[in-house]
């Protein structure tokens, strides 16, 4: 049994204040350590707030500065857009997109082959085998990008000035989802200039 | 019974204990101390994020409200923005080759030998290769001056003769030129 001397000594004026200031402390550290955990919280919620309006203010800013200049075209300049880079691909608008750049540059696809090795899943491949007069076979050549009324590009080309009956020409045709943005474009820095809507519009010419 | 009694003893015990206590008591009034002061500048802390947290809620109404009246606009914008930016990467990769070969022809024609261009290769990285063919040799040495002049070579990143060919009973001499051309707006 503890001594009841013992127990009063624990009473004891100079025991019972620290004993006091133990408690306070304790007390202290437990609303010192809450305190923190809900500053760390809020700390939290506002970096994700800053995120939210940092893209909040890209959008803000590119309605901004874009809004003037496109706001009465621009559902024609997507519908050019969306008809040079469809947002699907189909086999019967690449055989349309070939017939088309056929009719309008006088020249005749002889075959076509798709390169498999060189196909991704935005761009199609193919290696054409064109014959034509040496005129129509080089307005082919300066006018290809846009005739077929899709965007055709061409990575490498060998023309020889000899047999320029038949060329043998690689294009690419590309489509793309509106839904997927172009990885290596920052939204924020866009601002649409008057060479760009020229250029869409010299484009819409030559569809 | 006892003989002698240390009347040391107790107090020895007494004095360790009050220097722990003295300890202790310093111990909890530092802790207090710097807690209260911990406390406060955890307060002051909490209402200036409490403050800016609300600012950014404004803002974020503001922004929102702003997107919400052009939301139209919006759709179309990015839309135009996505497709417009890959139509300039795709056409990047673009060799543009008939602009590069009338550039070409442009280059040559001082010498008058714009017809004897036989061959003409380029790719997306304006890497060029090209051949032309001349019937005599004095016209073969004549082209290969030009092609050492000062503003020739101006428009090439590098430019060497890759080979020098006759062909025999034809009488054509055959010059192959490899090399990069300066790049061109389109």
């Amino acid at each position: 049994m503890v001594p009841i001397n013992k127990i009063k000594a624990l009473f004891n004026k100079r025991y019972l204040s620290v004993g006091l200031f133990i408690g306070l402390d304790i007390v202290f550290l437990v609303f010192v350590s809450y305190l923190g955990y809900k500053v760390y919280g809020i700390y939290q919620e506002t970096r994700s707030f800053e995120q939210e309006i940092d893209q909040l203010k890209t959008t803000s800013l590119l309605i901004k500065n874009n809004k003037n200049l496109l706001q009465d075209n621009i559902s024609s300049y997507n519908d050019i857009l969306d008809a040079l880079i469809p947002d699907g691909e189909t086999y019967f608008q690449v055989i349309s997109a070939l017939e088309q750049l056929e009719a309008r540059n006088g020249v005749r696809i002889n075959s076509y082959s798709i390169n498999l090795s060189e196909t991704t899943e935005e761009k199609m491949s193919l290696s054409l085998t064109i014959s034509g007069p040496q005129n129509t076979i080089e307005s082919l050549l300066d006018n290809y990008h846009y005739s077929s009324g899709r965007l055709i590009t061409n990575e490498e080309i060998t023309y020889s000035m000899g047999n320029t009956e038949t060329i043998s020409f690689a294009i690419n045709v590309f489509h793309s989802s509106s839904d997927q943005p172009n990885p290596e474009s920052d939204v924020a820095e866009i601002i649409i200039a008057n060479e760009d809507i020229e250029f869409i519009q010299s484009i819409q010419e030559k569809l | 019974m006892k003989k002698r009694i240390n009347l040391f003893s107790q107090r020895n015990e007494n004095q360790t204990a009050q220097k722990y206590l003295q300890y202790g008591k310093r111990t909890t009034y530092w802790v207090l101390l710097f807690g209260v002061l911990f406390l406060m500048a955890l307060f002051g802390t909490y209402f200036w994020f409490n403050r800016y947290l609300s600012e950014l809620k404004n803002k974020k109404d503001t922004y929102n409200r702003y997107i919400l009246t052009n939301k139209e606009f919006n759709q179309e914008i990015k839309h135009f923005v996505n497709k417009f930016s890959l139509l300039k990467t795709y056409l990047a990769s673009d060799a543009a080759g008939y602009a590069y070969y009338k550039h070409l022809k442009s280059i040559i024609k001082p010498s008058g030998a714009v017809d004897t261009i036989d061959s003409f290769t380029i790719n997306n990285l304006q890497v060029v290769s090209f051949s032309l063919s001349v019937p005599s040799y004095d016209e073969a040495l004549r082209i290969l001056d030009f092609f050492e002049q000062k503003e020739v070579l101006e428009q090439f990143d590098s430019l060497v003769l890759e080979s020098f060919d006759i062909t025999e009973n034809s009488n054509s001499y055959t010059m192959s030129f490899n090399g990069k051309l300066k790049h061109i707006e389109k």
